[in-house]
Formats: structure tokens, sequence, C-alpha cells
């Protein structure tokens, strides 16, 4: 009997681990893709062998998953040469589909670091939502994309919306781009420039999972007159600094998630921490974001607890349908006073219009004849007088 | 002036190549996105409306079109406001020099959107307007110097004048309204 407890202990004490692994694996299974991708990929330069081997790495996970493919090759021109890279689209149809949404991560790296925060944890957390939903039935196509070539200049996502029909734009309820949201003190929502159903209901849904990490609401940039006067982008704030300023500037309802440590609420500075602050950095390591500890894991599953549970749940179905009507309008802010500038310039050519056409009525008036008997007066000569008499 | 009215066949072809070639330098912003748009909803699929050939395709068509409407335009306008006494085939072939010049105007301001392109959403509305002034005036001041007999000026000029000011606060109803 002894020896069956001793035994009953002992596989006890050997199992004991292994669930609170579990458990703790469970918890962070975003942190657990992050870890297999920036291992398997740890090089990820647009346009290198180890994007495109980490584009292949990802269509096979939503093949496993039983996500139907897309390869979307496409090439740009930089200074250096053509560069060729590639998008990796799953999706996944709605029996009664109320609209598309479209949820994406970059998964190039710059040439420096593994890119472990910058951007393999946005991938990881795309992939762990892909999980999540793969089985169920939603109101809405779901587009998972992991965007190619993001560091060189959004190349992907433009791509991608280039070749969006203006059908499938107007039938787009939402595009989520998640983009580095492993390190950081805090976790941000980049809405509308004004507060918003959308922004408010993933903060507050964010912030329910009882993680000690929490999400704020951040506007998506304080000078969108600037930014959409123009037919490129100009200059980033962190809101745009990613694959979603293509999406919005498109008419495309969007929300940007990015963990980070802002100095303050209105404030797009990052706090100098040199030890976890490591975008574009060598420190951006699967190292870096683990000595970041357990607020990195949060960062990444609340993300994903979010975004999959705002998907399967029917309380977020209005809100996502009225995404589009709580954009801001800004070609109204971009382009009324221009309206004004015409306006005055009307209103001068008016004033002169009137005074000219006076002008000209009294000189109609003098018809030829007239003008001459006028003459005939003004320079009256001896005849004339005598004439007169 | 003579040397238009004894080659009068041969400076209208002359006339219609320079409304073309300044209708797409001036409209090019436009013709862009129109393109776009057509490759986008028609040939969905087929990645063409990147293509200059195709933008230029649309631009000359287009073009086209729009010395048919004007000539149309013209005619009705001048019979409408009981104007007689202008030659019409010279006034037409004058229609579309000025027209051509406004679209060289606004083709030339939108330069500076390479340089600056924040400017595109207030140019397109300002540069517009600016030169359509300048070429209606112009316009205006050619053929009341040559054309109008004396006694009708202040009529043309009420002519001129009406058109400018319906078209511009058509454009800017069109434009505020699509902004609320």
């Amino acid at each position: 009997m002894k020896k069956i407890i001793c035994l009953f202990i002992v596989i006890l004490i050997s199992i004991a681990p292994m669930a609170v692994f579990a458990d703790s694996s469970d918890q962070y299974s975003a942190y657990d893709f992050l870890n297999d991708f920036v291992t398997a990929c740890p090089q990820r330069v647009s346009g290198s062998e180890g994007e495109t081997l980490a584009a292949e790495y990802i269509k096979n996970k939503f093949i496993e998953m039983g996500y139907q493919t897309e390869w979307q090759e496409f090439n740009f021109t930089i200074d250096s040469g053509t560069i060729n890279s590639q998008n990796v689209v799953a999706r996944m149809f709605a029996q009664n589909s109320l609209g598309q949404i479209i949820i994406g991560a970059h998964y190039d790296s710059v040439n420096v670091g593994n890119g472990a925060n910058d951007n393999g944890s946005g991938v990881a957390v795309l992939l762990d939502i892909a999980q999540k939903i793969a089985d169920l039935s939603l109101n809405y196509d779901v587009v998972l994309v992991a965007f190619g070539a993001e560091e060189e200049g959004f190349y992907g996502s433009s791509h991608f919306v280039t070749n969006m029909s203006m059908t499938e734009r107007q039938s787009t309820l939402l595009m989520i781009n998640i983009d580095s949201v492993a390190v950081g003190d805090n976790l941000y929502f980049f809405g509308e420039d004004k507060a918003t159903a959308l922004n408010d209901s993933l903060v507050e849904l964010a912030n329910s999972f009882g993680y000690s990490q929490k999400a704020y609401a951040k506007p998506l940039s304080k000078d969108l007159n600037i930014i959409y006067a123009s037919t490129d982008i100009p200059y980033y704030h962190t809101g745009y600094a990613s694959d979603n300023s293509v999406f919005r500037i498109a008419g495309i309802p969007t929300e940007f998630v990015f963990s980070g440590t802002f100095e303050n609420y209105d404030s797009y500075t990052q706090t100098a921490d040199a030890d976890f602050w490591n975008m574009h950095t060598a420190n951006d390591t699967l190292l870096s974001v683990n000595s970041f500890g357990v607020k990195a894991k949060e960062n990444m599953q609340i993300v994903s607890d979010t975004l999959s549970n705002f998907l399967t749940n029917d309380d977020f179905k209005d809100i996502i349908i009225n995404a589009r009507a709580d954009m801001t309008n800004d070609i109204f802010w971009q382009t009324w006073p221009a309206y004004v500038i015409y306006g005055v310039l009307l209103l001068g050519f008016s004033i002169f219009g009137f005074l000219y056409l006076r002008k000209l009525r009294k000189l109609d008036l003098l018809t030829v004849n007239q003008k001459n008997e006028k003459k005939v007066f003004e320079s009256a000569s001896v005849e004339d007088i005598y004439d007169l008499k | 002036m003579d040397v238009i009215k004894k080659n009068f066949s041969l400076s209208m072809w002359l006339t219609r190549i320079i409304f073309v070639i300044c209708y797409v330098f001036g409209r090019w912003l436009y013709l862009r996105s129109f393109s776009a748009l057509m490759g986008d909803t028609l040939v969905y699929g087929i990645n063409i409306y990147g293509t200059y050939w195709f933008t230029l395709l649309v631009g000359i068509l287009s073009a086209f079109l729009s010395l048919f409407i004007i000539k149309l335009l013209a005619t009705w306008i001048m019979r409408a406001s009981g104007i007689y006494y202008l030659p019409m085939r010279e006034i037409y072939l004058f229609v579309l020099l000025f027209v051509a010049l406004k679209n060289l105007i606004v083709g030339v301001l939108s330069l500076v959107y390479y340089i600056a392109p924040v400017l595109i959403g207030w140019g397109v509305i300002v540069f517009d307007f600016v030169a359509l002034l300048a070429a209606s005036l112009g316009f205006y001041f050619f053929v009341d110097k040559h054309y109008v007999p004396e006694g009708n000026r202040a009529n043309f000029f009420k002519l001129i004048f009406t058109l400018i000011l319906a078209f511009s606060l058509f454009k800017i109803v069109i434009g505020v309204y699509s902004l609320v």
C-alpha cells in the first residue's frame, strides 16, 4: 500500500509542473505562437528569403487550421532596387454575412534584431485569433492578412487595398491592425479623433478580462487635415505609422492596436526605457520580450482575447455595423477653408461684375449717334452755334 | 485674326488638338482617379488601373466627348440669349481655345502638388476657380474687342457674367453638399 501511495505521490509530483505549464501555456497561447514563429523565422527583412520563409510558415499555419489561403505577390522599387514580397491571406466565409472584417499584422521586420515585438507579436496574436475562431460560425466574413513589406512603407497593405474592388471596400465593416503588442506598460487602441462606440467598447472589453496590463483609447492623429490632404502620407503619428493608415485613407473604418508607454495621454513620445523599448533596434529579440516578463504575455493575450471575443459576441454586432457612420468626416475638415476662399473670390468677382455691367450699360446708352452728338456739343464750332440759333 | 479666318479649317483642327492636349494635362489628377475606378470596377482582377496608357486613353476619349458637348452648349446658349451678331463658328473656335487655356492654367498650378502634396485638398477647389475666372474674362475681353458691336457690350458681358456666376455657385453648392 505504501508503495502504491509513494508511486501516486511521485506521479503527482511529476505531473504537477506539467499541469502548471499547461495552464500557463493555455493562458498565454499567443506567446507560444510568438515563441515558435520567431524561433523558426528570426530574419524577415522585406524581399529576403527569410521573409518568404516566414510567409510560408504563416500560410501553413492557416492551412492547418482549415482556412482557404491566398498568396498575394507584389513588387516595388526602392533605392536599392526592386523588392519582391507577398501577403498571406486567409479567408473565412459566414453563412449569412453582415459584411467583411479584416484583421491584419505585418510579418516582415527591420534588418536588425529579430522583430519579436515588431511584429512577431502581431503575427502571433493573428494566429491565436485564427485558431480561436477557425471552427466558429460568425456573422461576418473574416479576412486574416499577414502583410509583407510594412517596414519599407506599407507596400503589402497598399497592394492589398489597391486590389480590393469598390464593392469589397464598401462591404468592409472594419479593419483591425495589430502591430507591436508585446512590449510596453500599456495597450493602446487607436480609433478616430473622437470617442466612438467601437473604440470605447474595445477598450472596455480589453480591461474586463482582469489582466494587470491596461488598455487605453487614443486618438488616431491630431493632424488629419494634413495627412488627408495628400495622396501620400506625408508624416506619421504613431496612430498612422502602420498598415491601418492605408485602409483608413481608403475610407475603411480602422482600429490599430499597439503596446507602449507614452509619456501622457496627449503625447506620442515614448518614455525612455532602455531596457524594454526595443522597436527597430538590435534589442528587439525574443530574449528582450521575455525579459519584459508576464507583461508582454499579457499584452498579447489581451489583444487576442479582446478581438476574438469582439468577433464572436453578438452584443457588438451593431457597433461593428455602425463603425463607418462614426468615422470623422475628414473631407469636410480638409476642404471647408478652400470653399471659404472660393466664396470670397466669387463675392469679389460678383461686385466687380455688377459695377462693370453698370458702366457698360451707361456706355451702351450712348449709341454711336448720341456719342457723335455729344462730341458736337463738346467741341462746338462757330458753325454749330450758328446752326443752333 | 485674318490668318485664322483665311485658314479656318486648319485653325479649327489645330485648336482641337490643343484642346485635347490641355484637357489631358489639366485634368490628369481626375483622369487618374477615374481610370483607377474604371479599372477597379469594370475590369476587376486585371491590373490596368495603374497604367498611364489607360489614363491617357480615358483622357483623350473624354476630351473628344467634351468637344461635342461644348459645341452643343455654346450654340444653345448663344441662341437662347438672343445673340445673333456673333459669327458662331469663330466663336466656337475661341471657346475651345479659352477652355484649353483654363485647363492649361489648372495643369500648371497642379504641378505644385508634386512639391507640396498637402495642397491638393484646397488646390482642386481654388485653382479650378482661379483658372475659370482667368480664362472666362480672357474670352470675354477678346471677343468683346474683336466681335461685339457697339451698343451690345453690356448684353454680352451680362451673358458671360451670369454663366460664370451660375457655374461657380453650382460648383459651391455641389461641393458643400458633398461635404455634409
